[in-house]
């Protein structure tokens, strides 16, 4: 994060913008506020930020129709934050665009976290695409290959596109149906089981300790996260 | 209504009127025997018979058959003012004579009695109609009792009670004011019961006959109609107050379902209502509770602190998350106590969720090692992972709330038949004995007061979910701490994706 970096914040209450603007100043980052989606939109088109925090339950409608709205001329990543407790809210955020949530209390340093994962992904190059490294283990995607701690871990087909679409959306949450179309296609978007069984394949052969993975993370009731 | 007993009764005025009439026609033919020619005679006898027969019935008639045939015998035929014929062709005369007698009685009275059955029907339906017009008014079970009441007295001097079925099979009688009797109320129980119609009865009351009437409805019986025929009055007919019966019944009826519509319309806007209530909250309490715990947060990981106020702030931080899973756990138990808890069920892996909760928890977990044996073998199960995680977050939570620093919390799980069984250990002090079947109530506590926070909510949350998920939870004491044991139902899984390892 060494050039500064344009953060629109888009949230109605103004104890939580205050908090999160103080957190952010404080790691060096520009913040812009906003809290309606008419004003965020018009800020968004003006600013071109690098990352946008955004609040679905916004008094002038719905976050949804500023993710619809965003994605049509920007990639750049967004993190929604959820005092919702509808899973349907949070999945239907991501299916517009949204990379990521957070859900409401967070810590200062939760949020600083994913801010990084997403702001990292979106700054990778093409080339860097093909090459990660996480905890003991290496990825080349382009030449197949997964070391562990020196030693080749042999991957399935499938295991191994399971891992390439992880990889290649690190810090973003995927929702099930996602990675069931992306792996397995269309036809199997309802097979969760077929996740549950390669995902606990990859934290067997990659993590430390699979009961407790820290890079294939679960979001319950939504999808996958990896991170490295 | 008693049309039918009149002739039996007025019988002997009858009998003596009928005799007078062959009397006077013997008495005014006596003159003309010998202008008018004896068939004639015999027409005019025959024509008594039917006039007879006409006002007073069928036996009167019958008798003045007789009595002509023996008068016209007496009087007319020769030799007069004998018995005796002497023409034996006579004798086919009074046959003849006897059998149109005969028939004419016989056919004036089903006459009578057709047009009499007739007026009384009428009668009736104009009873049951009023009634029925009048019970279609009726917006209450008082209202009908007060109707039907009023009908029977009116029409029938006859008193009626009305028992309707309430909660359970248990019978109540409506209006119960002055003359609740004990014997009245189990007669009408048994009835109801029973479902056939009983009665009359002579014991219930001193002065009067009593009949019970189930009354039946279109989907299921709704109560009893007791009524109450004084003495002095007649029985009605049974098909009368069957049909008295249908018309409650079915007014009853009505008026149930109108309860019905009215209180599901209630509950609808109730739901509604609790669950607007419930977001208000939901948002309200959590907006203060987010900035308050990231402003903790941000002092409690800042580095300008002295260490005293570093603490502090931790300490605000760990009890907002508290606050917070209050919070969360309050609103899961009224979304979960406001009636159908619905499950999102799908292929889940325990071992994943109870991840997924060991994360959700972070710092209040850090006090405690944690030690997870799964075996590898662990099928997949059907659940709803969202509201599984909520159960080990809270057995969780508890398991390190209720056990000291340091200690271990172990899960594992094992396969039994169809069953799959999860339990959680920890080291503490164990449930209170003798309370190890009740720590799932709502608002249960380990003792009454105690320094250790929390509502007693999460474990009762906790059994709300496992018990919607066909399973059970179960708390135990073991060797060196608590166990808590869940048994999941364990389905057969579709077949798992088939993979050749060529690549």
């Amino acid at each position: 994060m060494s050039a500064r970096i344009d953060i629109l914040l888009v949230e109605d209450e103004r104890e939580i913008r205050r908090l999160v603007r103080a957190a952010l100043e404080k790691e060096g980052m520009r913040v812009r506020e906003a809290d309606r989606v008419a004003e965020a939109l018009k800020e968004a088109a003006a600013t071109t930020p690098d990352l946008v925090i955004l609040d679905l339950g916004l008094p002038d409608g719905d976050g949804l129709t500023f993710i619809r709205e965003f994605r049509l001329w920007s990639q750049r990543p967004i993190l929604v934050l959820s005092a919702r407790d509808g899973e349907k809210d949070k999945i239907a955020a991501l299916d517009c665009g949204a990379d990521d949530f957070l859900g409401k209390p967070f810590s200062v340093g939760e949020l600083q976290a994913r801010m990084r994962a997403l702001l990292r992904r979106a700054d990778r190059t093409q080339a860097e695409f093909s090459s990660f490294e996480f905890g003991d283990v290496a990825v080349d995607l382009a030449r197949h290959e997964v070391v562990r701690a020196g030693q080749t871990v042999h991957l399935t087909a499938i295991e191994f596109r399971l891992l390439a679409v992880l990889l290649s959306n690190a810090g973003k949450v995927m929702t099930h149906r996602h990675l069931l179309r992306e792996v397995w296609g269309a036809e199997h978007v309802e097979d969760s089981h077929y996740l549950r069984i390669y995902v606990g394949h990859l934290r067997q052969k990659l993590e430390v300790d699979p009961a407790l993975p820290v890079h294939f993370l679960t979001e319950i009731g939504i999808g996958y996260r990896f991170v490295i | 209504m008693s049309g039918m007993e009149k002739p039996a009764r007025a019988g002997l005025k009858a009998y003596l009127a009928a005799s007078g009439v062959c009397a006077l026609a013997v008495v005014l033919t006596l003159p003309l025997r010998d202008v008018i020619d004896l068939a004639n005679i015999i027409l005019l006898f025959v024509l008594a018979v039917a006039a007879i027969a006409v006002v007073w019935g069928r036996g009167p008639a019958v008798l003045a058959s007789f009595v002509s045939v023996a008068c016209f015998n007496f009087f007319f035929v020769p030799p007069r003012f004998s018995f005796s014929v002497d023409d034996a062709q006579y004798l086919l005369t009074f046959g003849v004579m006897l059998a149109v007698s005969l028939m004419i009685s016989y056919l004036s009275n089903a006459y009578r009695s057709k047009a009499q059955e007739a007026e009384r029907r009428a009668g009736e339906s104009a009873l049951l109609h009023e009634l029925a017009s009048d019970l279609s008014a009726a917006l209450t079970l008082a209202q009908i009792h007060e109707l039907t009441a009023n009908f029977l007295r009116r029409r029938l001097q006859a008193d009626a009670a009305l028992f309707v079925a309430g909660e359970g099979k248990q019978v109540q009688q409506v209006n119960a004011d002055n003359h609740v009797s004990v014997i009245e109320q189990t007669a009408a129980q048994g009835v109801y019961l029973n479902g056939a119609t009983v009665g009359p009865l002579a014991d219930l009351r001193d002065d009067a006959e009593t009949l019970l009437l189930p009354l039946n409805g279109a989907t299921r019986r709704r109560g009893v109609l007791v009524v109450h025929i004084g003495a002095t009055a007649d029985l009605p007919e049974a098909g009368l107050l069957a049909s008295v019966a249908a018309l409650v019944a079915t007014a009853v009826e009505r008026i149930h379902y109108v309860e019905v519509a009215n209180a599901s319309e209630l509950e609808t806007q109730s739901v509604r209502l609790r669950n607007s209530i419930l977001a208000a909250i939901s948002h309200d309490i959590r907006t203060p509770l987010t900035v308050l715990y990231g402003l903790a947060d941000s002092l409690a990981v800042s580095e300008v602190l002295p260490p005293e106020q570093r603490e502090a702030a931790l300490a605000l931080r760990a009890q907002s998350y508290r606050l917070h899973r209050m919070v969360d756990n309050l609103l899961d138990m009224a979304r979960l106590k406001s009636g159908r808890v619905e499950l999102r069920l799908d292929w889940q892996s325990i071992p994943e969720i109870v991840a997924a909760s060991v994360q959700s928890l972070g710092p209040a977990l850090a006090q405690h090692r944690l030690q997870l044996d799964w075996p590898t073998d662990l099928p997949l199960l059907r659940l709803d992972a969202l509201l599984m995680e909520r159960v080990f977050s809270n057995l969780l939570e508890n398991a390190a709330k209720y056990s000291p620093a340091g200690s271990c919390i172990g899960l594992g799980a094992e396969s039994a038949g169809d069953r799959l069984i999860v339990r959680i250990d920890n080291q503490g002090p164990g449930f209170p004995a003798g309370r190890l079947a009740h720590v799932f109530d709502l608002f249960e506590r380990g003792e009454a007061e105690t320094a250790v926070p929390g509502v007693g909510l999460g474990l009762s949350i906790c059994r709300t979910i496992v018990e919607a998920h066909g399973g059970h939870i179960e708390a135990f004491n073991v060797s060196g701490g608590a166990q808590v044991r869940i048994t999941l139902p364990c389905p057969q899984m579709p077949a798992p994706p088939v993979e050749s390892e060529a690549r």
